[in-house]
C-alpha cells in the first residue's frame, strides 16, 4: 500500500514537472527591452534562406505595420531601402556583420530589426497540401550592439480539402495551394512574434506590459535554457 | 430556435471583438497592406497609382477615424512624388513626416539633401 502511495506521488511529481509552462514574461525573457527601451527600429532587407527570390520583396510590405502598431517608429522602407541601395546593399545578410552602432550614426536608429525567412513554401500531398511561412526575428541594439530581442515562429497553412470524396479533395486541394498567398500567412507570422515584443512609446502599454506571459521560451535563442 | 438566438447572439459578439480590435489600433490604415502588395508585386503605372491614391486617402481620412497616420506614410509619398519630379511637392511631405515623427529626422534631411542636390545638377 504505501509503495503504491509512493509510486502515485511520484508519478504526481512527473506529471507536474511535465505541466510546467514554457510561457515566461517579456520582461524575464527581454530586460534589455526595458533597461534601454530603442524608439525607431530601421528594418533591413530580410535575410532569404527559404528557395523563393520573391520571398523579401513581397514579405517587406507586411512588417511596418506589426512594428508600429507595437508602439515603433519604424524607419520608411522605401527610404531605407533607397539609402541601403546607393551603397549597394539589397540582402540584409551584407548587414549582419557591419558594426551596428553604424545605423546609429547614419540614420539615427536606435535598433535593427533583422528578419531571416527560413521557409517559405507550398507542398503537395496526395490528399493534402500546405504553405508554410518561416521566420526568425533579431532586434540588435545600435548602441551595445547587443541583440535586444529574439524570436522564431513557423506557421503552417493547411489547404487540404475535405469534402470526403478522394478525387474531389485532390483537386480542390491543389487549387487553394496554388492560390494561397504566403502574405496572409506572412501576416499570421508577424503577429505571432511581434506580440512578444515589448511595446515601444508610442504604445499606452509602453513600459507596463513586463508581467505579460506571452514569451514562449522554447522560441527564442534568449530564454533557451 | 434558441439555437439560433445562441449562434446570432455569438457571431454578434464576434463581430463586436472583431471591431474592438479593430479599435485598438494605434493608426489608421486603410488598405495600405493590400495596395502595397500588388505595387510589389506587380509594378505597373496602375498598381502605382492606386497605391499613391490609397496613402492620400490615409492622411485624408485618418482624423475622422481618430487615429494617427501610421510612420512612413509621408515619406512613402515623399517618395514618389520625388520619383515623378515633383520636388516642392517631395520635400514638403519629407518635412511633414519630421513634423509629426521626430525620431525621423536624420533620415529624412539625408532624403532632403540628396533630393536639392538632384535638383541642381
Amino acid at each position: 500500500m504505501k509503495q503504491l502511495l509512493k509510486l502515485l506521488l511520484a508519478s504526481q511529481i512527473v506529471l507536474l514537472v511535465g505541466c510546467v509552462s514554457p510561457m515566461v514574461t517579456k520582461q524575464e525573457a527581454f530586460p534589455k527591452m526595458y533597461s534601454e527601451p530603442p524608439l525607431s527600429i530601421l528594418v533591413v532587407p530580410a535575410i532569404n534562406h527559404s528557395t523563393a527570390a520573391d520571398a523579401p520583396d513581397l514579405y517587406s510590405t507586411t512588417i511596418a505595420h506589426p512594428i508600429a502598431e507595437a508602439g515603433y517608429y519604424v524607419m520608411p522602407l522605401p527610404l531605407t531601402n533607397f539609402l541601403l541601395n546607393q551603397e549597394g546593399i539589397t540582402d540584409g545578410a551584407q548587414l549582419r556583420e557591419v558594426d551596428a552602432t553604424k545605423f546609429k550614426q547614419l540614420f539615427d536608429a536606435d535598433a535593427v530589426l533583422f528578419v531571416t525567412i527560413n521557409q517559405w513554401d507550398t507542398n503537395y500531398y496526395v490528399t493534402g497540401g500546405n504553405v508554410t511561412v518561416g521566420a526568425e526575428f533579431d532586434l540588435v541594439s545600435t548602441k551595445t550592439s547587443e541583440v535586444l530581442w529574439n524570436y522564431h515562429s513557423v506557421i503552417v497553412h493547411n489547404t487540404s480539402g475535405n469534402s470526403g470524396n478522394l478525387i474531389a479533395d485532390i483537386i480542390s486541394t491543389a487549387i487553394t495551394t496554388a492560390l494561397t498567398d504566403y502574405v496572409p500567412i506572412a501576416r499570421i507570422v508577424n503577429a505571432t512574434v511581434v506580440g512578444t515584443m515589448p511595446v515601444g512609446k508610442y504604445h499606452k502599454a509602453h513600459g507596463k506590459d513586463g508581467a505579460m506571459q506571452s514569451v514562449n521560451k522554447h522560441q527564442s535563442s534568449q530564454t533557451k535554457g | 430556435m434558441k439555437a439560433i438566438k445562441i449562434i446570432t447572439s455569438s457571431v454578434f459578439a464576434l463581430i463586436l471583438t472583431a471591431c474592438a480590435a479593430n479599435n485598438n489600433s494605434i493608426y489608421y490604415w486603410g488598405s495600405y497592406s493590400v495596395t502595397a502588395y500588388k505595387l510589389k508585386s506587380e509594378p505597373t503605372a496602375e498598381t502605382r497609382a492606386k497605391h499613391k491614391a490609397e496613402l492620400q486617402n490615409i492622411i485624408a481620412q485618418a482624423d475622422a477615424k481618430n487615429k494617427r497616420i501610421p510612420p512612413g506614410i509621408y515619406a512613402e509619398l515623399a517618395m514618389l512624388e520625388a520619383e515623378d519630379n515633383n520636388v516642392s511637392a517631395a520635400l514638403q511631405y519629407f518635412e511633414q513626416e519630421k513634423q509629426l515623427f521626430p525620431e525621423s529626422s536624420k533620415i529624412i534631411e539625408l532624403m532632403q539633401s540628396s533630393l536639392r542636390k538632384e535638383v541642381k545638377q
